[in-house]
């Protein structure tokens, strides 16, 4: 995968990528970083993330690189707040775990949010913090669930029932907005 | 999961994806409106981060680069132990045939070229082709074990391993077969005494190659080649490689 860096094609490709967006890689470090050094750091560690992913990026088309960044920068920033707070010593507190059954989404559910894709893309900021980070970080970012874990606190085993929390609660989006029409 | 629950979250996955993919385009194209707006004042990168951020990316280029020749490298040694043992199927037919050859003595001719150097025997006189040596590594770093180890009629061989997948070989080889040539591309060579003789040091980015000649019988070459280890590292197994017989 990242061996194509070898060549001077995919080099150029990477050096052109921080050129043209590390004022966003910046400006979205900060926005979860306490000081510049911090943010300085987090801006590495994504990029040292997108070394190794080369080969989807450029494949990618501008607009969804420019989310891809992002969405890593915040992935990294949450990972990197949670393991300085732990080498000072303070303990975040794991989330509660969920309880209850695992109850996915039904076929006909599942029809209605293919039926309304581009209406949920929308609407898309109308949904919590927690579950726009899950969902991006599952199925953009394709992370597995313990990198999910970490980045949110919890065990592994827990993101399964906490994305079927989160895809429920698109579909709650999509009802809602069929109730207001 | 019965087979049909697991073909609904397979669809699920694949539905989710193509959302977050359209989501993406969605978001992206706001972020790029807002990159655009972004300037040295809203989003001041001192001269000093920037340069760092680059030099990670050259750190990560470089690490990738050296572990890929790493692999290649192992890859290539493990060639060579299979080449070397291909020519000594070769040697044992021309014994067969070629008797006069059994009673040459070679001395021993370095050749440098651009990119290799090369070991061979000229032909001298009142010799024959002796047992290879048993060769023992007294010294290895902490975390090599056996990888593995063999004899043949022209060559003699143990190599060891670490979970980094570093490799230290240490080979003997009859010369009066042929040749043995070591790379010396992008590599520093020096002359260094060695077990009471003459040593070539090829120190290279991943590979230190030190090769001389067995003092008690030249017509061996003794190699020590390491991979992912330093120079000083090398030397010191070096020192300690013991060849007996």
């Amino acid at each position: 995968m990242i061996a194509a860096l070898e060549e001077p094609r995919e080099r150029d490709f990477m050096e052109r990528l921080y050129e043209e967006n590390r004022r966003l890689l910046f400006a979205t470090a900060r926005k979860y970083a306490s000081d510049g050094h911090d943010a300085e750091e987090i801006v590495q560690d994504s990029l040292v993330r997108l070394m190794g992913k080369v080969d989807i990026l450029q494949e990618m088309k501008r607009c969804t690189l420019a989310s891809y960044l992002v969405s890593t920068v915040r992935n990294t920033a949450i990972n990197h707040l949670r393991k300085q707070s732990r080498q000072q010593g303070r303990t975040i507190p794991y989330e509660e775990e969920v309880q209850g059954e695992e109850v996915p989404l039904t076929m006909d559910e599942l029809l209605v949010v293919a039926e309304r894709r581009a209406e949920l893309a929308r609407a898309w900021r109308e949904l919590s913090e927690h579950d726009r980070f899950l969902l991006e970080g599952k199925y953009f970012l394709q992370l597995s669930d313990s990198e999910l874990g970490d980045a949110l606190g919890c065990k592994a085993e827990s993101i399964r029932m906490k994305l079927t929390r989160a895809r429920r609660n698109v579909v709650k989006i999509l009802a809602r907005k069929e109730t207001a029409t | 999961m019965t087979q049909r629950e697991k073909a609904l979250e397979n669809y699920e996955n694949a539905l989710f994806t193509l959302l977050l993919s359209e989501v993406a385009e969605r978001e992206g194209d706001r972020l790029l409106e807002e990159q655009a707006q972004l300037g040295d004042e809203e989003v001041p990168i001192s001269a000093a981060a920037d340069q760092r951020c680059r030099q990670v990316m050259a750190k990560c280029r470089r690490q990738e680069k050296n572990r890929v020749k790493r692999r290649r490298a192992g890859r290539g040694l493990a060639k060579a132990a299979v080449a070397a043992l291909v020519a000594v199927l070769l040697f044992t037919t021309a014994l067969a045939t070629i008797e006069p050859f059994r009673i040459k003595t070679f001395n021993l001719v370095i050749d440098l070229f651009d990119d290799h150097m090369t070991f061979s025997m000229v032909e001298d006189e009142n010799s024959h082709i002796t047992p290879a040596p048993v060769l023992t590594a007294n010294w290895i770093p902490e975390g090599f074990t056996l990888d593995h180890e063999g004899t043949t009629l022209m060559t003699a061989w143990v190599q060891y391993m670490n979970a980094e997948e570093d490799i230290i070989s240490v080979l003997a080889t009859e010369l009066t077969t042929g040749s043995m040539s070591y790379s010396t591309e992008d590599a520093q060579m020096s002359t260094i005494s060695l077990h009471g003789t003459e040593a070539q040091l090829i120190v290279g980015e991943e590979m230190v190659q030190i090769i001389w000649s067995w003092e008690a019988d030249p017509t061996w070459l003794l190699s020590v080649i390491t991979q992912g280890l330093d120079a000083d590292t090398a030397l010191k197994i070096a020192e300690n490689v013991s060849a007996t017989r």
